[in-house]
């Protein structure tokens, strides 16, 4: 299996060099490059402490629903 | 944070040839220091006279003594212990008072000026701290890093570099002959890891407290983005770590080689810094991380039964960190050679060198005061997810290898001939990984492994959804070949984790649907690339599920319908349409068995 792997042909390094040209997408937090827009989407998510639920009386938000629904139970 | 004088708790003996010789003349008189935090509490420094304000950073003076062992210690002349860390925890203070005031765009002027002070050096203040890393009281030590990695996040951009050339020289400097200062490195490592560890928005979801500057406060309004943006400072420390980082990684390396038990603490620092800086969360970039991937195949090499079981986890840690196989590997197209090689060489240590059979799970802290209890579980979790994900990016470098190549010229018998070997590799490591579980868990021996992972993991979403993941895409990947083998295809079954997954969570949609919308767990991914299978081995997977195939597709209807619900009243944070398309498809070939079966 590694002898397999190891043997790198100039061949494939050529390939390697033009499909790493041919990524479009980067991570605009640590540069790393993805094809498709939507992994890109997914990876950044990961760099994102996402704020996404607003409390409807305070407008305070929060990272998660559960934390929400637990923050309007103390309105009631 | 604060601390008090009669709060302060003596420390034994650590001390005690320094105090009988320092003079104490300000023992008695904290009123500076006390005055100095109650405002700070109050978020303002407006009435504290500027004479009272400077007056503890005018008096500091570093005197150095010898310990007896060959080893220099620090002290602040003339000041206790407890003064000292008063002063240390007072400098903490203002740097995160002045911190959390930036993030709100609304500053106390006089908090602003002496913070400004302090950047400008007028008091040499970075210099003082990093001596306080030879104190004889390691709280001191402990103090002082702490209020020199919030300096530093006050400084941003207007750190000096020579100040981190000190901080990293420091954690090199040897007191005895041919070592390092175990506590002086710990310091400047830590030190580091905290700046690097920084976020720039971190209030608790839930804190209520309202720290605005009092009414009568003189306030600066501050709207310079710049304020905000911890990257830089982070980028110039791990510049200036960079230098010196060969020579520190070779000093754990001696160190763990010749005391694997001894000098814990500053192993676990020095850990959980190189994890810190290869963190996906570090939000650094790859370009400036890169020279910390260079020596990780050494440290592999020191996992053996010899190193504790707390060495054991943060390194296991570590390397879960690189091998980031959720949050990135399994979403670019092209891998990156650390991770892959890191991967190669777990696979090999598996394989060949049977690392499964040196894990400390019998030694570790499986129950307090370390008794026989059941063992370290969440050690045992940490080295089978590394191993799972060492062998999905084995299996998706062969394919994006592979796919590359037959784009080329066509090699596909080649490419089945690789995947052919990476198969028996792949199947003699989860072999080993299998027994190694069950010897150490009272499973089954029929269960298979695709179902024992959601079990093992049931306590710990992110690592269970990421094993998942991992088992899925080795599925798909090797696989997806005629010939490949029946034994591994049902140990992997995606079908078989997903009906454990879904009895985990008590078939609740609701719970996947907090997961998709939070970014706490890869669930995104695992789901879509989950329908996909399914979409694509409808059969199969229609045939494992058995009787339990209504119980899952009805929650997926469930969450097509709650998801479409948010969607409606534009509550979803992105785009989940490609999810809903591939659950539509699901459900279609759901209703055709149904329309079929009547």
């Amino acid at each position: 299996m590694f002898a397999i792997m190891q043997v790198e042909t100039e061949e494939r390094r050529e390939f390697r060099k033009r499909m790493r040209a041919k990524c479009e997408f980067v991570c605009k937090y640590c540069q790393r490059r993805f094809t498709k827009p939507y992994n890109l989407m997914i990876h950044e998510r990961s760099h994102k402490d996402d704020v996404t639920f607003t409390c409807e009386v305070c407008g305070k938000t929060f990272k998660r629903q559960d934390n929400l629904k637990q923050h309007r139970c103390g309105w009631r | 944070m604060v601390l008090t004088k009669s709060r302060a708790a003596p420390v034994a003996g650590m001390d005690g040839p320094v105090k009988k010789k320092v003079k104490r003349s300000d023992e008695e008189n904290n009123s500076d220091l006390e005055s100095l935090q109650k405002n700070l509490l109050g978020q303002c420094l407006c009435s504290m006279p500027d004479s009272v304000l400077r007056k503890p950073f005018r008096s500091l003076k570093i005197l150095h003594q010898d310990d007896g062992h060959g080893c220099c210690t620090a002290y602040i002349a003339n000041w206790s212990r407890d003064r000292t860390l008063l002063f240390l925890s007072s400098v903490q203070l203002l740097c995160e008072v002045a911190l959390k005031q930036n993030a709100r765009g609304l500053v106390c002027s006089r908090i602003s000026d002496v913070c400004d002070a302090l950047i400008r050096n007028e008091h040499g203040l970075v210099d003082y701290l990093i001596e306080l890393s030879a104190h004889s009281d390691r709280f001191v030590s402990f103090a002082s890093g702490r209020a020199l990695s919030a300096f530093f996040l006050v400084s941003r951009a207007h750190v000096d570099p020579r100040w981190l050339d000190r901080l990293t020289d420091n954690a090199l400097s040897s007191s005895y002959p041919e070592t390092t200062h175990p506590q002086k490195m710990a310091f400047s490592l830590d030190v580091i890891k905290r700046v690097t560890e920084w976020k720039d928005c971190e209030e608790h979801p839930l804190e209520d407290k309202d720290c605005q500057p009092p009414p009568s406060c003189h306030v600066l309004s501050v709207s310079d983005p710049d304020s905000l943006d911890s990257s830089q400072i982070k980028c110039l420390c791990i510049k200036a770590l960079e230098a010196k980082w060969p020579a520190v990684v070779n000093s754990f390396d001696r160190i763990l080689r010749i005391y694997p038990t001894q000098h814990e603490s500053t192993v676990v620092t020095f850990l959980g810094l190189w994890e810190a800086i290869i963190s996906v969360k570090a939000n650094l970039s790859i370009v400036d991380t890169k020279p910390f991937y260079a020596h990780l195949a050494n440290f592999v090499a020191l996992l053996n039964a010899s190193v504790s079981p707390i060495v054991w986890r943060h390194m296991l840690d570590l390397f879960n960190e690189v091998l980031c196989y959720g949050s990135t590997l399994a979403l670019q197209d092209i891998l990156a050679e650390e991770p892959c090689s890191l991967a190669h060489l777990i696979v090999r240590s598996v394989k060949d060198w049977r690392l499964l059979e040196t894990i400390p799970y019998r030694g570790g802290s499986g129950r307090f005061g370390g008794g026989t209890g059941d063992g370290d579980r969440p050690l045992l979790q940490k080295a089978v997810l590394l191993v799972l994900k060492a062998v999905a990016v084995t299996v998706k470098e062969t394919r994006c290898e592979s796919s590359s190549d037959s784009s080329v010229a066509s090699e596909s018998e080649d490419v089945d001939a690789d995947m052919a070997v990476i198969e028996r590799s792949i199947r003699e490591v989860l072999r080993q990984l299998d027994n190694c579980v069950k010897a150490l868990l009272p499973f089954h021996p029929e269960t298979p492994l695709a179902q024992w992972v959601v079990q093992l993991f049931s306590d710990q979403d992110d690592a269970l959804i990421e094993g998942m993941v991992c088992c899925l895409d080795v599925s798909v990947g090797l696989f997806h070949r005629e010939n490949a083998s029946q034994d591994l295809r049902r140990a992997l079954s995606p079908a078989i984790s997903l009906a454990q997954f879904l009895r985990t969570v008590s078939h609740g949609s609701d719970v996947l649907l907090d997961y998709l919308v939070s970014n706490e767990t890869c669930f995104l991914l695992y789901l879509l690339r989950l329908l996909k299978y399914i979409r694509r081995n409808w059969i199969e997977f229609a045939t494992t599920c058995g009787n339990e195939l209504s119980d899952i597709m009805s929650v997926f209807s469930r969450l097509h319908l709650a998801i479409e619900r948010l969607i409606a009243r534009s509550l979803f944070p992105y785009n989940i349409n490609p999810v809903l398309r591939l659950l539509e498809k699901c459900e279609q070939l759901y209703e055709n068995i149904n329309v079929q079966q009547f």
